[in-house]
């Protein structure tokens, strides 16, 4: 067999395959295309499931170069086509196609492509025998490759905007003052040392100030003012402001779309920031609904917010109560000092092991009249967070995460509560049973990657 | 003695591979007290997830074997190359280096919260038996790779996956039941705690690469 026929039969299995593995990549992207040929929401997740799987299966029959499998896939394809020529009679051009994954869109292009696909599968057999790979392995790799592409899960396009984290949208903030040039809208960006995030967001908006818009970058060091002021929840987190310095949109991002998502829900927002009252009631409280032309949505409903990490962890959930800050813990969930991991007791001094003060070099911390001052309570920074708001609280579920470079214990304080500790409205996390998070915690190791 | 050899350095491979951010999560997800809620079905996920383990392996290193074969593989420059490789990967072993090239991906987290748990820890075990689509803890993955290929013996992959795949599944399993308890805790915590640990199963993994590079170079191509 020539090196020719094994790449005329496997290039249309690998088209099948990519197709099939795009699907399973994105199944909203999948989800909404159906729509558009008019299958219903109902059917939607099985009819997904079955595409990907007639697809992948028609790839592995290819693959192992069965005649059977090429009629079959031209077959499949020409009802893909009588599919795609009815929704185009409809007017349908330029909807979601749904053939590659959520980017492409339907199209007499698109249609010629599957009819070229579908009469290639159909001659296939005619043109020679294909590659005779064992249906098992070719089977096996392609299942593989759609669980690998399932697993995949792309951030979302746009930022997360939750009430309550920075500063309120429609209203006027004094970030404004501290930006030295003017603009229709002006985009701060807060950024911390250390943050990867941060280091990847910063040249798409090194990029938009390039475009003329008014960028200014907020340390969480030099500039701590202005992270109090806006009530940053952490970095990155971006603010667009009109004119006058009212707030447009808002939210966390982790990438360059992202943050171009609130630039573009800062324009769609502006005409209508002349009625205050109009804007709050298009914007709506919690969450803001989606932004300009182009954009897939601009801001994620919270219950979305898993998509949205920092360091791993749902990023929209405030840390608990700590003595020292960062809510470092120990396996016991007993408090440590972010810094350096050192003990500490719940007053935040460090302690030895005997749980005594100790100052930083270790020696006992003592009165005036040189006694050693008294030890003071250790508790477990969740049991501690419970009592301090009243409410049942519980470590449960954890889940391990690279982060600076060591792996990381990520852990949730849980409660039936249903707000989280910021005040929105909780979420389930890492938490069991009816328990949602409440606030989160985390555990340092030692062990690199 | 270059089977044997193979064999070893992959199941040493597998069992480094606990290290990572995956292993220690599925630790937690398995656990009675964890996402599997009872003994029983901690035992299930097990199960699943040690046989999703072996499928994921043998899916790599039994497919690289496979590519190898139909390259033709097999002749002294591909084994020399490997021994090579081999060599390089147990000298940074040894040092407990960084691994680069790093595949800085996890298993998604919301399969545990989605799916019965059985069910998750299969397809965790398959995505970490598959060895390279999540957080790599040793530079023996990338030599094993090799050596699967420039040798090209299905039957040789075959055995090296289910090795790798082993290795990767048996921490995972022997510890999970016993998460909850003092002991299962003590022992995650020095895991994660004592960097000595993973720097002697690191130079476990370059005892048995340089033993791979002798036998690949001394192999009849």
């Amino acid at each position: 067999m020539s090196g020719e026929l094994i790449i005329v039969w496997l290039a249309p299995a690998a088209i099948l395959l990519a197709a099939a593995a795009l699907k399973a990549a994105d199944r909203t992207g999948t989800a909404v295309a159906l729509a558009g040929y008019g299958v219903p929401g109902r059917l939607a997740a099985p009819a997904w499931g079955a595409l990907i799987g007639l697809e992948s299966a028609l790839a592995a029959g290819l693959a192992a170069g069965l005649a059977d499998a090429a009629y079959a896939a031209g077959a499949v394809l020409a009802g893909f086509l009588v599919v795609q020529v009815i929704a185009l009679a409809h007017g349908g051009a330029g909807a979601p196609c749904g053939c590659f994954g959520p980017s492409g869109r339907l199209s007499r292009v698109a249609a010629a492509r599957t009819a070229l696909l579908a009469a290639w599968c159909a001659v296939l057999p005619i043109l020679g025998p294909g590659p005779e790979l064992p249906l098992g392995l070719s089977a096996a790799a392609a299942a593989s490759v759609v669980v690998l592409a399932a697993g995949r899960r792309s951030a979302p396009a746009g930022a997360l905007e939750v009430d309550g984290e920075g500063p309120a949208v429609g209203e006027p903030s004094p970030l404004a003052a501290w930006f030295a040039t003017e603009g229709e809208v002006r985009l701060a960006l807060f950024t911390s040392r250390g943050c990867s995030l941060c280091a990847k967001v910063a040249p798409a908006a090194d990029a938009l100030g390039a475009e003329g818009v008014a960028v200014r970058r907020f340390d969480e060091v030099e500039d701590t003012d202005a992270w109090t002021t806006a009530r940053v929840p952490g970095a990155p987190f971006a603010v667009a402001l009109d004119r006058d310095g009212v707030v447009l949109a808002k939210g966390t991002v982790n990438d360059g779309r992202q943050l171009a998502s609130i630039l573009a829900a800062a324009r769609s927002r502006r005409p209508a920031a002349s009625s205050r009252r109009a804007f709050l009631g298009r914007t709506g409280g919690a969450v803001a609904g989606a932004a300009g032309a182009g954009m897939v949505g601009a801001v994620i409903r919270p219950g979305e917010a898993e998509a949205y990490h920092f360091c791993g962890h749902i990023y929209s959930t405030d840390s608990c109560p700590h003595p020292t800050g960062l809510p470092r813990i120990d396996r016991r969930g007993l408090p440590l000092r972010a810094r350096d991991g050192r003990r500490v007791d719940d007053l935040g001094r460090l302690i030895d092991a005997f749980g005594a003060p100790v100052d930083e070099g270790g020696a006992p911390l003592t009165d005036l009249e040189d006694r050693p001052l008294p030890p003071a309570p250790r508790t477990p920074v969740c049991k501690a967070t419970g009592r301090s708001y009243g409410i049942p609280v519980r470590t449960d579920g954890a889940w391990y995460r690279c982060c600076q470079g060591n792996v990381r214990k990520l852990v949730d304080c849980c409660s039936p509560h249903p707000r989280r500790i910021n005040g929105d409205r909780s979420l389930k996390g890492y938490c069991y049973d009816d328990r949602k998070v409440f606030c989160v915690m985390y555990f340092q190791s030692s062990v690199p990657c | 003695m270059l089977t044997a050899c193979l064999i070893a350095a992959a199941l040493a491979a597998g069992v480094t591979g606990a290290w990572s951010p995956c292993g220690f999560s599925m630790v937690e997800t398995l656990a009675p007290h964890g996402y599997a809620r009872r003994l029983r079905t901690s035992l299930a996920a097990c199960c699943t997830f040690a046989l999703g383990a072996l499928a994921g392996g043998l899916l790599t290193f039994g497919g690289l074997a496979l590519a190898g074969a139909a390259l033709g593989a097999g002749g002294p420059a591909a084994l020399g190359a490997a021994a090579v490789v081999a060599v390089a990967a147990a000298g940074a072993e040894a040092r407990g280096m960084r691994i680069a090239p790093q595949v800085r991906r996890q298993v998604p987290e919301a399969w545990r919260r989605r799916l019965p748990v059985p069910l998750a820890a299969a397809g965790y075990g398959v995505l970490l038996g598959l060895g390279f689509t999540t957080f790599v803890l040793s530079f023996a993955v990338w030599a094993l790779a090799g050596a699967s290929v420039a040798l090209g013996d299905p039957a040789l992959g075959v055995a090296m996956g289910l090795a790798f795949g082993a290795g990767r599944a048996l921490p995972v399993i022997g510890l999970a039941p016993f998460a909850g308890t003092d002991r299962g805790s003590r022992v995650t915590a020095a895991m994660c705690e004592r960097p000595a640990i993973l720097l002697g199963l690191r130079r476990l993994d370059a005892v048995a690469l340089a033993a791979c590079a002798v036998a690949l170079g001394t192999a009849p191509a």
